[in-house]
């Protein structure tokens, strides 16, 4: 008896101990997935950091009506306007430096961004105003810290009168850090001082509303028709597998069957969101019916005998009973898979959502970009500017991406109080 | 019939028929001790005739509460349910049986001797009285048996042995009230005797109450009904 | 008194196959108006599937065929012209496991009167969910919580609800197929209670696993064993003296 106890001792000894142990490795699993998380947050918010903030220099302009002409704002010889602000600012400082090498300092959108100006409050001709304008993209690294000197008078030849100018601005007051909120509101732009993602937004959003538009109602139609129409068996069991298989279909493949079917044979708009919609919807399409499948199969059968047994018909048992039972896990699967095709390049790569479009798309059929094909723009870019604007692009993508996750849940938890099967 | 799927049912019916059966057993011998006490006096068997009074009371106590145990936890139905009803109903009349002989002792006791010789009082009364004595024993002996071996025509002739004792009985109690008339300074012993025999009578009472039980728990009818063709209703 | 009770469902001949299988052999049996018939017998003897093959659920399953015939008032409940919606609101059902919708107490009630259009208005619809929930002992308990899920209630409390959503329709017979399995024994006797005040408006048949609960509640039982139907009459002929051997070794507890 004596033996046997100790055995069962030893061997409950070695059980916890494999327990202990099975605890162990996976805690170092998660702990692993949550650094590699960690650094991938950190890198992001450090490359993004200095995107966050945009410098501006404070020009005094004076919209004379010698260059703009009250009846025609918009043709009005901006430039000029500039110019001129330019030169004043530099002879009131008795400076050397020459008109044409400080209009480098600041964006070359400077006089589009002045006839902006205008264009929104006419009243401004004929004053004199004070202006805040964007530093070029180099520039606005040097003022953060991020590009030396030493690298600007070498690889661009600054000189250094120049240098010792925009010190003495600066030290005037007339250099200021905002915060970058045209990286949102504003269109893409070869500059990186005044790009933004408006446009990329826009294109997703536009792309987005055709997926679901496309997907969600062909989800249902599908999950319907194999749940309710075709008998268990093996023809149901075999469209299970293809549709199980279609989900893993690789999304470039969906952008070649854009480009060759939906642009090449129907002829539809090259990178207009609508295209890149149905492109994304169809590659959404398998994930969303498998998602809805599960929940319709999870809805026991001891709701459609009840809804049966009062003398509902087939489809009022469908419709009034299975489906709204099975609607929460099927609003989470659309959102999660809305949320993966909120994030996919490849297929918009490939019908062309990547063309450099500065001007915001009106419609669903204007050309576009969307949110991950800007990302791969600029990230593409030399710009230095750009590198930090991907991040923040970045961080905008995640967000919208979070934010469509914890509406699922919220969705989840609202209708799971009603369903309370299990 | 194929045993209960759960035993411990079949357990507890045996118990019950060997606590009834016990009972009978017992009233049996004290009967045909009484019956003995009647015709030649023994005074040791008197007193075990009073002794198994008390034993005969506490089995039918044992029965009750093991009747009652039986009904709460096993919830018979049919046939089940008939057997212990009907071993309540037979543990009763047991009882009043031994309650019969039991009051037969003690008449006898008051008796002056030699009432039942030849040539006493109730000399050539004897006879009658013997054989309604024997005829109520029979009837005990054929309904306990009907109820051991679940035999319902056995307890259907059991019941029928009720008009020899019937008759042995009127005969009886005509002769006992004839000397009463006849003897009446007697009158005393022979109103005893009267009651003794009107005990005889009810212990043949009650057997035909057992018998009548014993048919209603294997067949689910009353006797009275089922009697064949050839036996008399009265 | 088999006179006097009008037969209301009929059944002849009646056999079940799912498949190759045969659940039901030839069952002949009568059910009565305004009384309660218990079916009873041990698991697998297709007591289920006559009950369900009476209002025709076992339509749902697929390869589930039923022979011979089944008549509700005369009428061929298999005949071509017997539309399945209208024969279930005639012929109401109560599940084993409760199942009410995934709907307030009100819309759980109220949801087959308005499928059929029983009600023209509002306060109609109301009046039916409350007569409804007063006829199976619930509308105490629940007038105040109408709008809450059918889900909050007790094991019992969705029983009842159940047993209302199929008054609501105005059955002719209400199945219940063992309505108390999964209750406590507190909300079985209510179901009970409910059964007994049931009985003066429906024709009730219940499949029951418990021989008390079958002789306690039932006018008529049935028998079933293996498919077919064994024996059937008055409770108290069949509890007290059954005529087949199979019948008493059943209810006794014997069975082998």
């Amino acid at each position: 008896m004596i033996r046997e106890a100790k055995a069962t001792r030893d061997y409950d000894r070695k059980r916890h101990r494999y327990d202990g142990w099975l605890h162990g490795v996976s805690l170092c699993a998660v702990m692993l997935g949550v650094f590699f998380l960690l650094v991938l947050f950190l890198i992001i918010v450090k490359v993004s950091l200095p995107g966050l903030t945009q410098s501006y220099f404070v020009l005094s302009v004076d919209f004379s009506e010698e260059w703009i002409e009250r009846g025609d704002i918009a043709s009005g010889r901006y430039r000029k306007v500039l110019k001129s602000g330019f030169s004043e600012l530099l002879e009131g400082r008795g400076s050397e430096v020459r008109v044409r090498d400080f209009g480098k300092v600041l964006s070359s959108r400077s006089s589009h961004i002045l006839r902006e100006m205008v264009v929104s409050d006419p009243a401004l001709v004929g004053r004199r105003v004070e202006v805040r304008l964007p530093l070029s993209d180099i520039w606005d690294q040097v003022n953060k810290g991020l590009l030396s000197w030493e690298s600007l008078k070498v690889h661009r030849g600054v000189g250094e009168s120049l240098q010792l100018l925009f010190l003495e601005l600066k030290d005037d007051g007339l250099v200021e850090e905002h915060w970058n909120v045209g990286v949102l509101f504003r269109g893409d732009s070869r500059f990186p001082e005044v790009a933004g993602l408006y446009g990329a937004i826009v294109g997703s959003f536009y792309a987005m509303l055709v997926c679901f538009l496309v997907s969600f109602p062909l989800a249902i139609a599908t999950v319907l028709y194999t749940e309710e129409l075709v008998p268990r068996g093996r023809f149901r069991d075999i469209i299970d597998v293809n549709i199980n298989n279609l989900a893993s279909v690789p999304s470039v493949v969906f952008g070649l069957l854009g480009l060759a079917f939906f642009i090449g044979s129907l002829g539809f708009p090259r990178s207009s969101p609508f295209v890149g919609g149905l492109v994304l919807g169809l590659m959404s399409l398998p994930t969303m019916v498998i998602a809805a499948r599960e929940a319709v199969r999870r809805v026991p059968v001891s709701l459609r005998e009840a809804a049966l047994s009062v003398g509902a018909t087939r489809q009022q048992s469908v419709f009034h009973h299975v489906l709204p039972s099975a609607m929460p896990g099927i609003l989470t699967g659309t959102i999660i898979a809305l949320a993966r095709a909120l994030g996919e390049a490849a297929p918009l790569l490939l019908i062309g959502m990547n063309a450099f479009v500065s001007s915001d798309p009106g419609g669903v059929m204007d050309p576009a970009t969307a949110l991950p094909t800007q990302i791969l723009i600029w990230s593409d870019s030399p710009e230095r500017g750009f590198v930090a604007r991907a991040g923040i692009a970045i961080v905008v993508l995640i967000g919208f991406l979070l934010l469509m996750n914890g509406l699922s849940i919220y969705v989840r938890s609202r209708w799971s109080s009603y369903d309370r099967y299990g | 019939m194929p045993d209960h799927i759960v035993t411990g049912f079949d357990d507890d019916l045996g118990r019950l028929r060997g606590h009834v059966r016990d009972m009978g057993l017992r009233v049996r011998c004290q009967y045909n001790d009484a019956m003995s006490c009647v015709f030649s006096w023994d005074e040791d068997l008197y007193e075990k005739v009073l002794r198994s009074d008390d034993e005969v009371d506490r089995s039918e106590e044992r029965v009750v509460d093991f009747s009652t145990q039986i009904l709460m936890l096993r919830q018979p139905v049919s046939v089940d349910l008939r057997e212990v009803i009907s071993a309540l109903r037979i543990a009763c009349d047991l009882e009043r049986m031994g309650d019969c002989a039991e009051h037969m002792v003690r008449r006898v006791k008051e008796l002056p001797s030699g009432v039942l010789e030849d040539g006493g009082i109730l000399g050539d009364m004897r006879d009658s009285i013997y054989r309604s004595m024997l005829h109520a024993g029979e009837q005990l002996e054929g309904t306990m048996s009907s109820y051991e071996r679940r035999d319902a025509e056995e307890a259907i002739r059991a019941w029928m042995l009720d008009d020899k004792l019937d008759e042995a009985y009127a005969l009886s109690v005509k002769g006992i009230l004839s000397s009463m008339k006849n003897l009446p300074e007697h009158v005393k012993v022979l109103s005893s005797m009267l009651m003794l025999v009107k005990d005889v009578e009810r212990v043949g009472d009650h057997a035909t109450n057992i018998a009548e039980s014993v048919h209603y728990m294997v067949t689910g009818r009353r006797l009275k009904d089922a009697l064949p063709s050839w036996a008399g209703k009265d | 008194m088999e006179g006097l009770s009008r037969i209301k469902v009929e059944c002849r001949g009646v056999s079940a196959f799912y498949g190759e299988t045969q659940a039901l052999n030839e069952v002949n049996l009568s059910i009565y108006d305004h009384e309660v018939m218990a079916l009873i017998g041990p698991s697998g003897c297709g007591k289920s599937t006559f009950l369900r093959s009476l209002n025709r659920m076992n339509d749902l399953v697929s390869g589930c065929r039923i022979e011979g015939e089944i008549s509700l008032d005369g009428e061929d409940i298999y005949g071509r012209g017997m539309d399945v919606t209208r024969l279930r609101t005639r012929v109401g059902m109560v599940f084993q496991k409760p199942n009410p919708f995934s709907k307030s107490v009100f819309e759980n009630v109220a949801y087959g009167p308005r499928i059929h259009g029983m009600a023209s208005n509002r306060s109609e619809l109301e009046g039916i969910v409350e007569t409804s929930l007063r006829r199976a002992s619930l509308w105490e308990e629940v007038k105040d919580r109408m709008k809450q899920p059918g889900s909050s209630l007790s094991g019992g409390q969705q029983q009842r609800l159940c047993i209302a959503r199929a008054i609501a329709l105005n059955p002719e017979v209400i199945l219940m197929d063992e309505p108390c399995s999964a209750l406590d024994p507190i909300a079985t006797a209510r179901i009970e209670e409910l059964i007994a005040e049931l009985r003066g408006s429906y024709s009730l048949v219940v499949v029951t696993h418990s021989i008390q609960q079958a002789a306690r509640i039932s006018d008529r039982v049935a028998f079933f064993h293996l498919g077919k139907l064994v024996e059937d009459g008055l409770t108290g002929d069949i509890y007290n003296d059954p005529k087949d051997d199979r019948t008493l070794g059943y209810i006794t507890g014997r069975f082998g």
